[in-house]
């Protein structure tokens, strides 16, 4: 076996090895949160609608997210209804509002949809086996993963948004994270209780479901053609790619996550590069030994390279594990949807190996120094 | 030196430098070797023209003040370098013009011991030397036996297991030895190796090159300062400002000098002197009942048997008397010289007959230059009758 000079070299200063541990850890830490938040963003994004259950959409031409659009005339929706291959059209108004934490006499972003109770837009079992109980005026149906910043409340209780009094009728499962602090679902009618519009002024998202054995994409076009410029249909996919985009995209939530893990990448590529800059210039004399003996400058570069990639290995296997505990405290704190997932672990692996690939090209060109004539 | 060892060295003093051996002898031959540093007008040139032959089997010292260039020697003759000018043959491989990757296949066949150690520190005595090994394939075994071996015959068998922080300056350098004679290397090149180490670690050192030069015929080329190690070598190269200002067989020269240091001529004589008179010194022959000089010829040389009998004869009123028998060691010749007279002798071979011989010319340089002739003269002709 031969001997692993690339190892040994690593470990044989504690005390650099600790400390250039600890930044390429802390730097892969890093990539691993900024991605993180940037896939937990994507999720929540589509968590409204991936709980919906619909085919596709009509919204306004104005759509830019299902809390900022311009509302769509129930004609439309009417008018959808009737196309070929569509079974049912069911619109629904999304709001955002205040919700008063009465302890702290603070107010809180909340997410309010209007449903028509007798039509539940909702997959989720759980609100559709208590739509019913919102068809009594100011009630409504309290998200569980809404932020702890909501004060206590109970089923049954007293809470206000917008300065309106509701009723807790019921609770369910859903999570906003960063679309606002919370959300409810409420009727039509205490809807516009507490918005102060109705269906009447315009819905914000018409929920088409066609006919099974219809070929969505033939009826797509057909109500394209047939629908007037102010409304546009989009397919489910699409409808949720364009929520992601806006949130990953176009919010600067998105884009602090996105441009964070490019600079936790340059960071973790710089501290690498600085390491094996630092490990590889101490041991100029024995790489140049190494060329004297005999060794061919190819096995210099292995041994560099061997080493970059032991250092980010390293750092990778104590980032995941304290990602992996990082994430659940996040998601214990915000109800953000974050959690480890094999894909993402993945893709931070080859982001941790590409650093290293940089990091090792860059510093190996030091070995170029090394001449064995210099040794005498 | 007793007789038995110069016989041991007989190979030696019968290819002084510059003689002509067999090619497969040649461990290394520099010819016409010039060397700058730097280029177009700020070059600089760290060596003129050096031509040198090493013998397989040699202990080299190459000597000489800082920035002579001995150094530069050595890392031209390691392919360390690329060669500029000249050519310099390492056994068969011609060095001039190697590709850098021939250049480290020349490398595998030499052993290199620095100055200071370039051990791998993070590595223990035993894995440093298994860094050398592991350039060969060998199977595991042999690679523990051997390495353990070599630092053991070193005095670390205790160590193997300890990294250089924790050995001594003279430990670590023998460290670096074992690992670069691990592979007993036909070519071994070693600057300044004995000077990290106390008196005894550096004859020890020494006597381990010693023995791999006579045992394996590892050809050992050592650039050093110290006085200490050099009665070990074979040969003394001397460099001045980049050229060979002086080239020793020492084994030739010590044998020479113990001797005519009996001669009333060179009594007095420092041994730089000496070494001098040694170097102009030329080995001839002459066949069994040959006249090496014959009495009333005009005197040319002086003679210093090598090897085999001669006698001396006087031939008087037309009879001619055997008056001595001269054997390895004995010497003859000189007064003549001193007197400007012919030959008052005739010194005939008995055996065939090798002798060291120094021209009239030189021999008397050297007296001239020597202090207080004419008493040394009086001196001689007192003291001598031959």
């Amino acid at each position: 076996m031969r001997t692993l000079l690339s190892l040994h070299n690593t470990f044989h200063n504690r005390r650099r090895a600790a400390a250039a541990g600890a930044g390429i850890t802390f730097a892969i830490l890093l990539i691993f949160m900024e991605v993180g938040f940037l896939d937990a963003a994507r999720i929540n994004a589509a968590l409204l609608y991936r709980g919906l259950d619909f085919d596709a959409v009509v919204v306004s031409r104005g759509y830019v997210s299902a809390q900022r659009t311009l509302p769509v005339s129930g004609y439309r929706v009417l008018q959808a209804r009737g196309a070929a291959g569509v079974e049912s059209a069911i619109p629904i108004l999304i709001e955002t509002a205040r919700w008063l934490n009465a302890a702290e006499r603070r107010t809180r972003s909340c997410r309010v949809i209007g449903v028509d109770p007798a039509q539940s837009p909702f997959l989720d079992p759980a609100i559709n086996a208590q739509i019913d109980a919102i068809r009594r005026p100011n009630t409504l149906l309290l998200d569980r993963l809404s932020s702890r910043r909501y004060g206590a409340w109970q089923a049954g209780g007293r809470v206000h948004i917008n300065d309106t009094p509701l009723t807790v009728a019921g609770e369910f499962a859903m999570g906003t994270g960063l679309i606002s602090d919370g959300g409810v679902v409420v009727s039509t009618g205490t809807f516009r209780e507490i918005i102060g519009r109705g269906p009447e002024a315009g819905y914000d998202v018409g929920l088409l479901r066609f006919t099974s054995g219809a070929d969505p994409e033939r009826v797509i076009a057909g109500l394209s053609a047939t629908l007037p410029g102010d409304v546009m249909v989009l397919s489910r996919a699409e409808i949720i790619a364009r929520e992601q985009y806006f949130w990953v995209h176009l919010k600067p939530v998105g884009i602090m996550f996105r441009v964070g893990a490019v600079v936790a990448f340059i960071v973790g590529a710089v501290i690498l590069y600085q390491v094996l800059a630092l490990e590889i210039g101490s041991r100029l004399n024995e790489f140049a030994t190494l060329k004297a003996m005999g060794y061919a400058p190819g096995y210099l570069v292995r041994i560099g390279a061997e080493q970059a990639l032991l250092y980010a290995l390293l750092g990778y296997a104590a980032a995941f594990a304290l990602a992996y505990c990082l994430y659940e405290l996040v998601f214990r704190l915000s109800r953000l949807p974050l959690h480890m997932e094999a894909g993402r672990a993945a893709v931070v692996l080859l982001l941790t190996l590409a650093m290293s690939a940089v990091a090792a090209v860059l510093a190996l060109r030091v070995l170029r120094k090394a001449d064995p004539a210099e040794l005498f | 030196m007793t007789m038995a060892d110069s016989q041991i060295r007989d190979h030696d003093l019968h290819h002084p430098a510059g003689a002509q051996a067999g090619a497969g002898n040649d461990a290394v031959t520099v010819r016409d070797v010039d060397f700058y540093f730097g280029s177009g007008d700020s070059a600089r040139r760290v060596l003129h023209n050096i031509n040198l032959r090493i013998l397989r089997g040699q202990i080299v010292i190459m000597t000489g003040p800082s920035g002579s260039g001995k150094t530069t020697m050595l890392t031209l003759i390691g392919a360390l370098r690329s060669l500029q000018q000249g050519s310099i043959r390492c056994f068969d491989t011609e060095l001039r013009g190697l590709s850098l990757e021939q250049q480290v296949g020349v490398r595998r066949n030499i052993g290199f011991i620095f100055q200071s150690h370039n051990l791998f520190e993070s590595l223990t005595a035993r894995q440093n030397v298994h860094m050398a090994l592991e350039l060969r394939t060998l199977p595991e075994a042999d690679k523990h036996r051997l390495a353990d071996r070599v630092l053991g015959e070193l005095g670390l068998a205790e160590r193997l297991d300890y990294r250089p922080g924790r050995l001594s300056g003279g430990q670590r350098q023998r460290v670096a030895i074992a690992r670069a004679v691990v592979n007993t290397p036909p070519l071994i090149l070693a600057d300044e190796p004995t000077a990290a180490l106390d008196k005894d670690s550096g004859r020890e050192v020494i006597d381990l090159l010693r023995r791999l030069a006579d045992e394996q015929r590892c050809t050992i080329i050592i650039v050093t300062h110290d006085s200490r190690i050099m009665d070990a070598a074979d040969r003394i190269i001397n460099l001045t400002d980049g050229r060979i200002s002086s080239d020793l067989d020492v084994r030739r020269t010590l044998y020479i000098c113990q001797f005519i240091k009996q001669c009333p001529v060179f009594k007095d004589m420092l041994l730089n002197d000496l070494t001098d008179v040694a170097q102009h010194m030329e080995l001839q022959s002459f066949a069994a009942g040959s006249e090496i000089i014959r009495q009333g010829d005009a005197g040319d040389r002086f003679h210093l048997i090598y090897r085999g009998t001669a006698t001396v004869s006087v031939r008087q009123n037309g009879a001619s008397r055997e008056v001595a028998t001269l054997n390895s060691g004995d010497f003859f010749g000189e007064l003549a010289l001193l007197r400007d007279e012919p030959r008052n002798a005739t010194v005939s071979a008995a055996t065939d007959v090798e002798t060291f011989s120094l021209s009239k010319g030189q021999f008397l340089a050297a007296v001239r230059d020597h202090k207080s002739f004419e008493e040394q003269m009086a001196n001689t002709m007192f003291s001598r009758r031959a």
